[in-house]
């Protein structure tokens, strides 16, 4: 969301401030879905992500806070915090890049972590909410990446 | 919808209407008609007018500018009359050129500047002129309208009143809405009408340095430029060129010590130029405010007292103290708009999420190497809980038979499920009960468990060895034992051989160049990145920690029964008082034609898997084709897919494993294969390899039915042959295999086969299970023990990522079996079970991940079903996790 997005009458311009990754899916799919992906519990102070691994996975947050940070000689800098219910991950699930951070856990917690691995499988079992899923990526890609352009255009 | 919290940065399009159209529409007309009347009187009667213009109206405005600006925009005649070409819809909408719309704020500022120092001149005293000036005003702005669309002709960007009320009112104390743009046409850069408590705090931190200096020499320059005003002599008096550098020097007064604060104190521009308009506001009022109340009173026709004045600055003192505050507030929430952690939100159905198993659990297993920790979920295994937490972890069996995942309990022991037999087995096997567990199988049932994984559980402190161990070797007479084979046979002997005796020499010939490893876990050397290391499955001393003897790529070429020697393909000579025959078998290829083809491999060995991954790389491939429709094939065809290979499985039945599972779990099977991309062509066979002409290389295969699949790579997975050749050639009786008894003794009664390599009557195995089985019976009887061999469940599972697929025994009912079965309606997953006598006798279990599990363990345990008959009967499948 910009400040000056002169895009009309408020009735043309819902403002999507929110997503909700597969919203409107039953419990029943949620079942589903975590047998194919992983639950990833973790205590405070442990790494989820490191900056310069190279895995292809995101992740969903479910419990807990999690915190972007850089190493730095001495101490840490916490660029970020992550809170429940938030995807983060998601580039290097698209592109298996290297990470450009660490992500740390603040609290103890748990999060669900989709591998590409565990996303093949998905679609090969659930084809309608793999593609569901995968649409709501992009979403936030692009939603984030219109608030990160947003930012440095005024 | 939710409640939302309010925006801090409401738009016009957010803010309410608090007052009525027609409200607006009058109060406009209103002031209109004040302007005109003043003009009126100032060319009637100047000095009431110039009084009532200079002295009243003007003063004022600025305090209007600061606590609610939004109302001048409203009922501005300029804006008014620079409006009605838009209402009208006659205005030709056209769009300001961006370099205009840059500069605009600077022409505005100059004229500002240049305007009201020409009050000193002229305005203050000159009627004509200062009728001239609104009259000016008045027309440009009308004719911005005409032709700029918005307000963008005028309001937002010549005007040059805007800079002012942008500086004085950039944190504004009442907000009004903009009632002039019915919907907004984006006339212009961070505009003040869409966005007032956000517009000035937009543009100083505007990524554009010029654009945003402007602003900053507005604010900056503006108090200085007030105390010039004020100060100045008459310039009849001085002469102009003194009067204006009277102004200037003020001005770089003012700007200097903006610029100085920039440069010295650690505070944001915004504050600075808060702090800076504030300043000039209050100079303004100090200068003004005995005019101010001097004309009114004059007017009412009584005198204020002096000290009036002085409450009306501190009045105006406090209304820009509170400003500031205002502006603090706005610039709070700016940066935490702006800051990476004020991201939008992206929310899941957390709770949703959680029921399904991702919620939290006290008991934690730390992996000491990598400081991680991880919960697993009950009915999980650790080694599952392992690759969840993003840690690898090789692994084969994954039914705690093959002990390629044995790994070190650092504390916590207690808090595993106990070992069943089969892993106690494997253990055993290892000399690791007590020290490590087999991860694929053991669970935590509660408490705090420390793994370590990069630790080899070899280095563990060991339990006290039993102190009446007998040395089999010396008590009977056997001093030599020679074994063909490091595989899981031949190793699984040599150590169980070395625990019977201490003493006998034991030498494995080993024609691989690699220490023992986990066979099943090649496909991974096909993708995976870390080579060889992660699948040896002893560590690296183990032969000498032992005390056996193990040649590395060195044959067996031939065995002498007559002196009991074997005689190696390097020419040394071994001799055995026992032999035991290890050699595994390899893989079959098929009668079709070109199998000489290069690029024809075969999936038995790591340097097979380290061969394939290679021929890959260097033919730049992109088709594969697997042979086989099996376990081995899918399994292969899995890993090719992962190089990024277009795989295609061709399988001569008419379903995929056909051996284990029936239609439907075969069916879901290749449902789900293909949904990765894996192509299955099933009935069908391969005629002959092809090469096109001019390569040197396999191109294609060609079905029987005559269709050609492309393929660079062409991966044979159609069965093993047992390597009999050593046996047949010392004239031991070999059917598919070597024959051997109960006792896994051959033909020769110094002579024994296990493994792969050797058949109990009526079977070939091909399992691992059963090698390291029959290398127990073997090893008791080389001294002489008498153990019978007994089949370990041949439970098949496929080892892929993302199915689950067991299948098992047999899946008939002739014979009396009472079948257990999902419905037709279950559409993803097969579930089939057959009892006998209580016990189960087949099964087929094809689904997601865990679909089979519990059914496995059944298996594996031989466990009594009579109790969960009845609940299985009403198709209730947990009831096998409690057998
Ligand atoms: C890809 C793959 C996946 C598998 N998956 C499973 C599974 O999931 N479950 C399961 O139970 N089984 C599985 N198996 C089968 C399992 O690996 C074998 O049953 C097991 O390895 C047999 O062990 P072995 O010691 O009898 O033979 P091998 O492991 O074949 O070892 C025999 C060794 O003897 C050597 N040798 C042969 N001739 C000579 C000679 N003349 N001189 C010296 N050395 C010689 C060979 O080079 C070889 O190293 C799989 C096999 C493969 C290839
Ligand atoms: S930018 Fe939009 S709100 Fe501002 S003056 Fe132009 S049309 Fe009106
Ligand atoms: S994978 Fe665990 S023992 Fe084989």
């Amino acid at each position: 969301m910009g400040l000056f997005d002169y895009a009309g009458p408020p009735a043309a311009t819902p403002h999507i401030d929110e997503i909700t990754l597969l919203g409107d899916i039953s419990s029943d799919d949620w079942n589903r879905i975590l047998k194919l992906v992983e639950t990833r519990q973790f205590r405070a102070g442990e790494d989820l992500i490191r900056v310069g691994d190279k895995d292809d996975s995101f992740y969903i947050l479910t419990i807990g806070e999690v915190n972007v940070v850089i190493d730095g000689a001495d101490d840490e800098i916490v660029l970020a915090t992550i809170g429940e219910g938030s995807v983060f991950g998601e580039i290097a699930f698209f592109d298996g890049a290297p990470r450009s951070a660490t992500i740390r856990a603040q609290t103890p917690g748990t999060a669900v972590r989709v591998t590409r691995e565990n996303f093949d499988a998905l679609a090969a079992w659930e084809p309608v909410i793999a593609r569901q899923l995968l649409f709501d990526l992009g979403r936030i890609l692009s939603m984030r990446l219109r608030w990160t352009t947003g930012l440095s255009a005024g | 919808m939710p409640d939302i919290a309010p925006k801090p940065f409401p738009s016009y399009l957010d803010m309410p209407s608090r007052l009525p159209k027609w409200f607006w529409h009058g109060f406009r007309l209103a002031t209109f008609a004040v302007l005109l009347g003043v003009a009126w009187l100032i060319a009637v009667s100047p000095e009431t007018g110039f009084a009532l213009f200079w002295k009243v109206m003007i003063p004022l405005m600025p305090l209007l500018f600061a606590v609610a600006p939004g109302v001048w925009r409203q009922i501005c005649p300029m804006a008014l009359l620079n409006q009605i070409p838009r209402s009208l819809g006659i205005s030709q909408n056209r769009t300001l050129p961006v370099g205009v719309k840059n500069t605009a704020y600077f022409v505005s500022v100059l004229a500002f500047f240049f305007l009201v120092s020409l009050r000193h001149v002229y305005f203050n005293k000159d009627p004509a002129a200062l009728l001239t000036l609104i009259g000016v005003a008045l027309s440009l702005a009308f004719i911005g309208g005409l032709l700029f669309k918005g307000r963008s002709g005028w309001c937002g960007t010549f005007c040059p009143l805007a800079p002012i009320q942008k500086a004085y009112g950039h944190a504004p104390i009442v907000t009004v809405k903009n009632g002039y743009c019915p919907t907004c046409v984006g006339c212009q850069k961070n505009c003040y009408d869409f966005n007032p408590r956000a517009a000035f705090l937009s543009d100083l931190t505007d990524s554009d340095l010029w654009y945003a200096g402007h602003k900053k020499f507005f604010v900056a320059g503006l108090p200085g430029f007030a105390m010039g005003f004020f100060t100045a002599l008459d310039p009849a008096e001085t002469g102009l060129a003194a009067y204006y550098l009277h102004l200037a020097g003020w001005i770089v007064t003012t700007l200097g010590i903006y610029m100085a604060v920039r440069i010295f104190v650690r505070v944001s521009d915004y504050r600075v130029a808060a702090l800076s308009a504030m300043s000039a506001l209050v100079i303004f009022y100090w200068f003004t405010s005995a005019g101010i109340i001097d004309t009114i009173s004059h007017m009412a026709g009584t005198t204020a007292p002096t000290w009036s004045r002085h409450i009306f600055v501190g009045l105006v003192l406090l209304v820009s103290l509170r400003v500031i505050r205002n502006g603090l507030s706005a610039e709070r929430d700016f940066l935490a708009m702006n800051d990476k952690t004020a991201q939008p939100k992206v929310a899941v159905k957390v709770d949703a999420v959680r029921a399904g198993g991702a919620g939290a659990s006290d008991d934690l297993v730390a992996e000491n190497a990598s400081g991680r920790s991880f919960a697993v979920d009950p009915g999980r295994s650790l080694l599952e809980g392992i690759e969840s937490a993003g840690l690898t972890q090789d692994f084969g069996c994954r039914m705690g038979m093959c002990g390629a995942d044995a790994i070190a309990i650092v504390d916590g022991m207690e808090n595993l499920s106990p070992p069943s037999d089969e892993e106690l087995a494997t253990l055993r096997r290892l000399g690791l009960e007590g020290r490590a567990r087999m991860a694929c199988v053991c669970k935590a049932v509660g408490g705090a468990v420390t793994i370590d994984l990069k630790r080899d559980p070899n280095d563990l402190p060991e339990p006290p060895e039993p102190t009446n161990l007998v040395d089999l070797g010396q008590t009977t007479g056997i001093e030599k034992v020679v074994i063909i084979g490091n595989g899981a046979a031949g190793m699984s002997v040599a150590d169980e051989i070395r625990r019977l005796s201490a003493s006998c020499k034991i030498d494995v010939i080993a024609k691989e160049n690699q220490p023992f490893y986990n066979r099943m876990g090649i496909g991974r050397l096909l993708y995976g990145r870390s080579g060889l290391d992660d699948i040896y499955l002893m560590a690296s001393d183990w032969g000498e920690k032992k005390n056996v003897a193990v040649w590395l790529n060195t044959q067996a070429s031939r065995i002498d029964r007559e002196n009991q020697k074997v005689v190696l393909g390097t020419g040394d000579v071994v001799a055995y008082d026992r032999l035991i025959m290890a050699q595994g078998s390899r893989a079959a290829l098929p009668p079709a034609a070109g199998m000489d083809v290069p690029g024809v491999h075969v999936l038995r060995s790591a340097a097979d898997a380290q061969a394939i991954r290679a021929w890959r790389q260097e033919k730049h491939c992109k088709h594969a084709v697997v042979l086989g429709g099996g376990v081995l094939g899918i399994e292969a065809a899995d890993a090719l897919r992962r190089l990024n290979l277009k795989t295609t499985i061709i399988q001569r039945s008419d379903r995929l494993m056909n051996r284990e599972l029936d239609a439907k779990g075969s069916f879901i099977l290749r449902n789900f294969l293909q949904g990765l991309g894996i192509n299955v062509v099933t009935s069908a066979s391969v005629a002959t390899t092809v090469r096109a002409e001019g390569s040197d290389r396999i191109t294609g295969v060609e079905l029987t039915s005559g269709e050609t699949l492309p393929a660079d790579l062409y991966v044979v997975c159609a069965g093993v042959k047992a390597n009999t050749e050593l046996a047949v050639d010392a004239g031991l009786k070999v059917n598919r295999g070597i024959l051997v008894d109960s006792a896994m003794r051959t033909s020769d009664e110094h002579i024994f086969a296990i493994g792969d390599v050797a058949e109990v009557p009526g079977m070939v195995s091909g399992l691992w299970s059963v090698a390291t089985a029959q290398a127990s019976v073997a090893a008791a009887a080389v001294f002489g023990q008498a153990t019978e061999y007994t089949p370990p469940s041949t439970l098949v599972s496929l080892k892929m990522e993302g199915i689950d697929v067991k299948g098992y025994g047999s899946l008939e009912t002739e014979n009396g079996a009472e079948e257990f079965a999902d419905g037709d309606e279950a559409e993803a997953i097969r579930r089939r079970l057959f009892v006998t006598n209580n016990r189960i006798t087949g099964a087929v279990f094809v689904g997601p991940p865990g679909t089979g599990k519990d059914v496995a363990q059944a298996i594996q345990k031989k466990a009594d079903v009579s109790l969960i008959l009845d609940r299985l009967r009403k198709g209730d499948w947990a009831a096998l996790a409690e057998v």
